[in-house]
């Protein structure tokens, strides 16, 4: 993975890591910042790393490598920005239209529309603990109280939505491969 | 809280469930030790776990921004119906005053009168091109004489151009 001289990795290489492993780091970054202005400048800072010591990184091993130096990146600028605490809602309040293409933005547009559906196909109770989690960010523990439910219920619940959601987003992950 | 249980009849493994209970901060201090130490190494399952759920919550979210919004432009639209409401009654209870008030004056509106009479035609006979702009104008009883035809009309009778013959 290095250039001519052995020593640096050919840029070329690092442009095709960030397409192929953008997205993902970005979200993950997102996810471990909770912060949209932590998260552009550790994206930054780990492609400005993939360009020193990319070199160094295993083929096989790359994605790990790189998810590592995001998490480092992140820890610094967490650090720097006395990161906040975790939230859902800030996570749903990151502006989706910074880097996304029209194709994404009407990909994601049709899921956030399967998404809803599928909510409101859920059991009642299930779609009770989502949107008390998600739209309203109330814990677990609030959400059990209000719904005068044992906590291991509320978790089974929620667990039980999401994987049908996830699956749902998997699914048409698959159909955008194709 | 402990979080993880074995469910194999889903695909929703215990790594997205951690993640989601990390990205929610809903991890016990041991729990969540131990998963940011597994991020920390760059563990690509747990990694990428993260990466899902802020996928998933986002998806999920936007869909409750929809109806949100959806709520909100409702409201909206309610608000704006009983604002018309509230005018268009109020333009009917105008109406009705103007209308009653007129009934009730003993001397009807109207125009009359030879200067009146005179400046209407002239009106409608669009002298001059203009068209007054406003009822103001239109009333205006004076017919304005211009300078020219008053020096024309005041000219001595050796100066009216019977001469020129």
């Amino acid at each position: 993975m290095t250039s001519g001289d052995g020593e640096r990795i050919d840029p070329s290489e690092v442009e095709r890591w960030f397409h192929q492993f953008g997205g993902p780091l970005r979200s993950f970054l997102l996810g471990v910042t909770s912060d949209p202005e932590a998260v552009d400048e550790a994206f930054q800072a780990t492609f400005t790393r993939a360009m020193e010591a990319g070199h160094t990184a295993r083929t096989e091993t790359l994605k790990g490598w790189l998810f590592r130096v995001a998490y480092n990146e992140a820890m610094l600028a967490g650090r720097k920005r006395q990161l906040r605490d975790r939230s859902l809602k800030r996570l749903a309040e990151r502006p989706r239209t910074e880097t996304a293409t029209p194709e994404e933005l009407a990909s994601l547009d049709e899921s956030i529309r399967g998404v809803r559906e599928l909510i409101e196909e859920l059991p009642v109770e299930q779609q009770a603990v989502v949107r008390k989690r998600i739209y309203e960010d109330k814990t677990f523990k609030v959400i059990a109280e209000e719904l005068d439910a044992p906590l291991g219920t509320v978790l089974t619940r929620m667990r039980s939505a999401l994987a049908k959601l996830h699956r749902r987003l998997a699914e048409r992950d698959e159909v955008d491969e194709r | 809280m402990t979080l993880t249980h074995d469910n194999p009849a889903d695909d929703f493994g215990d790594a997205d469930w951690l993640a989601f209970a990390y990205v929610a901060g809903e991890l016990a201090e041991t729990e969540l030790t131990a998963w940011e130490a597994r991020l920390a190494e760059g563990d690509v399952e747990a990694c990428e776990a993260v990466a899902r759920t802020v996928e998933l919550v986002g998806v999920v979210a936007g869909s409750g921004r929809v109806d949100a919004v959806v709520a909100t432009a409702a409201g909206e639209s309610n608000a704006a119906g009983g604002l018309r409401s509230v005018v268009v009654a109020a333009a009917a209870v105008c109406l009705s005053l103007v209308i009653g008030l007129s009934l009730q004056t003993s001397d009807p509106v109207r125009v009359a009168g030879p200067d009146a009479d005179m400046l209407l035609s002239t009106w409608a006979d669009g002298v001059g091109g203009e068209v007054a702009e406003t009822d103001a104008e239109v009333m205006e009883p004076e017919l304005v004489v211009p300078d020219w035809m008053i020096a024309a009309v005041a000219l001595p009778a050796g100066m009216d151009g019977e001469d020129d013959e």
